[in-house]
């Protein structure tokens, strides 16, 4: 039995008593200062003691003292080196301090992986994607005369396909390989340029830093997989100069700008490492594992190791997570850094990135209550908190929640609090109704709220239990949380206090929203998907406005369906994209664009799907539809995950940028004023 | 502020005398060799007559200890880290077959925080609500660490429940 022969073996393992003498004595005989008010104390004891512990500085923050009351930190904002160590160490990381260092942690992490083989049957993936959107309720932004991108948090941008700065319009065309530079004044557009990208690159996002474009493309070189940013001066939109070219390792996973420093994250799949001598760490050699950016290797004290060895079939350490810092005005990179593990999400506040990772571990429980209540998540997510410093990142923090969340919008970060809301999945091995063996799931919902360090300080766990997490938001001190199984209870969870989450209110309507984001102060509007009560089988698309001026009482005012007939569809990017979704409530506007499946009139036409921009307006008692207008595509087997189409406005003006062409709109009065197509082999 | 209590060097003794044990075998496991295993042990103690804690309960006593031994570890991170890169060998032997410092040389090649867990749940005899309270972690996260160190032990179902 190991238990066994661990204590036979431990049982031998004992202090040498000279060192222990010494080692109490040293304790004891230690000269410590006095302080009056202890002398006051120890004249008055009649027995002389040798020595006390006493000090001048009466702080004491060690959570040793108070083995188990938690250590609750105040949100202060200054970490010691310590307190950094000490946090990173918790959740197994740690900055190495040679190649050599980072060369056996690989190797370690290849040799711990499991193969597929080994993994649990019956595991399905986890469903991806949800929404969150933080709300800062006493700082709305002043109406600008134009729409910015859709960005989580006010200040940091966020990468998308059109950029605006109201003067210009910036489109990338993703099929065509070109950026599009257009003069856009009151409805009337000019193409000014095309920046033409190498089609060896595949480009994904743009960004605009006052004078300057920046595109992000993909590449792949033999199997090496490398994300390159490409840097133009647009100083005269009539002739764009590439300035600068940066490309890291691994695939494109997302970008920030804040405050002129833009951020790029990629992740790196770690191939086999060969067995390297170790007097040999030429770079060729270390190239094969360490990232690298424009093809100098990442430097060994800025590769976060780790010791999180996990058993899963998708192992926690089988990629590199890679993050640059880009300083645009000084036209040079500030600084990188790489971790040992996957990334899955972050979350850009205007003073940290936040990593997460999703931690699987293959367990099956029995199916029994017992068991099931003793039984581990097959998920949870590791946090790293990298402090943006002006670009000068450095990693500050580590930590651990139960569960996996879903996207950026389930993470928020509020005075130094880091709020996450995540979905544990529990695989038990049980038996359908006929006893047949079966693999089961239980779900769980949870919020926590992490302090500084990214210790959990408080949380509220087993919320809509057996349902899972659809959306999230995030609004000052309440979070709003969509669950849902058959039908969808919308809770409102007060944060104010992190320590102790309350739950103010629980709203059960019909299907489910997948984003929600506030309109105004005083509503927020769920783009969704309606279901059967008594199956939960979505049946439609629908826009829902809660009422949310008291969060005690939040109710559904009106809702828009789009019910499915047959196998017609409606479907929209803005579900699994909050990029794709026009708000503005001081200028009135609800937009998104509408995927609809229509069937061929006679048996023998194939379906074919159709875009349509379409405009809402809330009056505070109803959603009603105010405009539609038909997307020019390049071809029909489009779908609502990768479609393109965004709008924005400027002045009285909207634009609606889709895939073929680009079209000017009167907000007044709806006529289209301009369009500009952008090839010839339109379809539609 | 934290309270803290006046104790005689007869006192002071006797509570380390009583955790001695309990602190060098962690120190130990944590640390992979005898010296640094002392060092740590010496720090432990003058933490405690620094501090001079004051002590509802005999568990919360030795909490303290286990809690501040782990932390004082972590400072020793380096050289533990560089220790435990030897590599676990491929044809793991059944564990009857083992010798019991086999057992343990594979229990201390564990990453530090699974190893601790694993101590804790099986020389100790600690629950998993016990472990989480002194490692700072949540009861999930305990079990993960145990399921984790089973796993990498290679140890059958029989070998898990005592």
């Amino acid at each position: 039995m190991f238990d066994k022969k661990y204590k036979n073996a431990m049982d031998k393992v004992s202090v040498n008593e000279e060192a222990l003498n010494t080692a109490i004595n040293n304790a004891i005989a230690k000269p410590k200062s006095m302080n009056p008010l202890k002398i006051a104390l120890i004249a008055c004891l009649s027995v002389a003691l040798i020595c006390t512990s006493v000090f001048a500085a009466f702080k004491l923050s060690e959570s040793e003292n108070h083995p188990t009351v938690p250590n609750i930190q105040d949100g202060d904002s200054s970490i010691t080196d310590v307190d950094i160590t000490s946090s990173l160490l918790q959740q197994g990381f740690k900055y190495a301090e040679s190649y050599e260092e980072v060369y056996k942690a690989v190797k370690d992490a290849q040799k711990y992986a499991v193969s597929e083989e080994e993994a649990v049957d019956g595991m399905e993936t986890l469903v991806p994607e949800y929404t969150v959107r933080p709300f800062l309720p006493n700082e709305t932004p002043s109406t600008p005369e134009y729409s910015n991108t859709n960005n989580q948090v006010l200040g940091v941008q966020e990468g998308d396909v059109v950029k605006t700065d109201g003067k210009y319009i910036y489109h990338l065309r993703i099929k065509d390989y070109k950026i599009s530079i257009i003069s856009a004044k009151d409805g009337k557009m000019e193409t000014i340029y095309e920046i033409n990208v190498d089609n060896k690159f595949s480009p994904q996002e743009i960004l605009l830093i006052e004078d300057q474009l920046a595109v992000i493309c993909t590449s792949i070189e033999k199997t090496t997989r490398n994300t390159t940013c490409i840097y133009y001066d647009i100083s005269d939109r009539n002739n764009p100069k590439k300035v600068d070219e940066i490309t890291q390792s691994g695939h494109f996973n997302n970008c920030r700008v804040v405050d002129g420093i833009v951020y790029i994250i990629t992740g790196m799949y770690i191939y086999e490492v060969d067995n390297i001598k170790e007097s040999s760490f030429t770079e060729n050699k270390v190239n094969e594992f360490v990232p690298s950016i424009n093809c100098i290797p990442i430097k060994p004290t800025d590769v976060i190791i780790s010791d999180c060895y996990t058993n899963s079939y998708t192992s926690f350490t089988d990629s590199y997570t890679i993050l640059s810092a880009y300083d645009v005005q000084r036209k040079t990179l500030s600084s990188d850094l790489a971790i040992l593990g996957n990334v899955k999400n972050i979350y850009c506040s205007n003073k940290n990135i936040y990593i997460t990772s999703n931690v699987r571990n293959g367990i099956l429980a029995e199916e029994s209550e017992e068991s099931l209540d003793n039984a581990i998540p097959s998920n949870n997510t590791k946090i790293i908190k990298i402090a943006l410093n002006d670009g000068e990142i450095r990693a500050t923090a580590a930590g651990c929640v139960d569960g996996s969340e879903k996207n950026q919008f389930s993470m928020d970060e509020k005075d130094g609090i880091f709020r996450i809301a995540t979905t544990s999945l529990y695989w038990y091995r049980g038996k359908n109704k006929n006893g047949i063996p079966k693999v089961k799931s239980k779900k769980v919902n949870n919020v926590y709220c992490l302090n500084n360090e990214l210790e959990i300080i408080g949380k509220s766990e087993d919320l809509g239990i057996s349902e899972e997490i659809k959306s999230v938001r995030f609004m000052g001190d309440i979070v709003y949380v969509v669950t849902f199984r058959q039908t969808d209870p919308l809770y409102a969870i007060d944060l104010s206090d992190p320590k102790s989450p309350k739950t103010l209110s629980e709203l059960k309507i019909d299907g489910f929203s997948e984003y929600m984001q506030n309109y105004g102060n005083d509503y927020m509007l769920g783009i969704g998907y309606e279901a059967d009560p008594e199956t939960g089988i979505t049946n439609g698309l629908k826009l829902t406005m809660f009422d949310i001026t008291d969060p005690k009482d939040v109710f559904d005012v009106d809702t828009l369906s789009y019910m499915w007939e047959k196998d017609e569809y409606v479907d929209s990017n803005s579900i699994y994209n909050h990029k794709a979704l026009l708000i503005d409530a001081e200028k009135g506007l609800i937009g998104l664009p509408i995927m609809k499946r229509h069937i061929g009139k006679m048996n023998w036409e194939y379906a074919y799907w159709t875009i349509e921009y379409e405009l809402f307006s809330f009056n505070g008692e109803n959603i009603t539809e105010a405009g539609s207008f038909s997307c020019p595509l390049y071809e029909t087997n489009v779908n609502a995950f990768t479609d393109k189409t965004r709008a924005l406005y400027i002045g009285e003006y909207l634009y609606i940028v889709a895939d073929a062409a680009i079209q000017s709109v009167s907000l007044i009065d709806h006529t289209v004023t301009n369009q500009i197509r952008y090839t010839d082999r339109l379809k539609y | 502020m934290a309270k803290r209590l006046l104790r005689n060097r007869n006192e002071i003794e006797e509570i380390l005398l009583r955790h001695s044990d309990t602190v060098y075998k962690i120190a130990y496991l944590r640390a992979g060799n005898v010296h640094d295993a002392e060092d740590i042990m010496q720090e432990v103690f003058l933490r405690f007559v620094k501090y001079s804690p004051v002590f509802e309960t005999p568990e919360h006593e030795k909490a303290w200890f286990i809690r501040t031994t782990i932390n004082r570890t972590n400072s020793f991170f380096t050289s533990a880290w560089k220790r435990r890169v030897v590599p676990l060998d491929e044809t793991i032997k059944s564990y009857d077959e083992m010798s019991d410092s086999e057992v343990l040389d594979a229990v201390m090649q564990l990453p530090k925080d699974i190893s601790t867990a694993i101590h804790l749940y099986y020389y100790e005899d600690m629950t998993v609500k016990e472990i989480s309270e002194t490692m700072n972690k949540s009861e999930s996260a305990v079990k993960s660490l145990l399921f984790r160190g089973r796993k990498l032990l290679k140890l059958s179902l029989e070998d898990t429940y005592r």
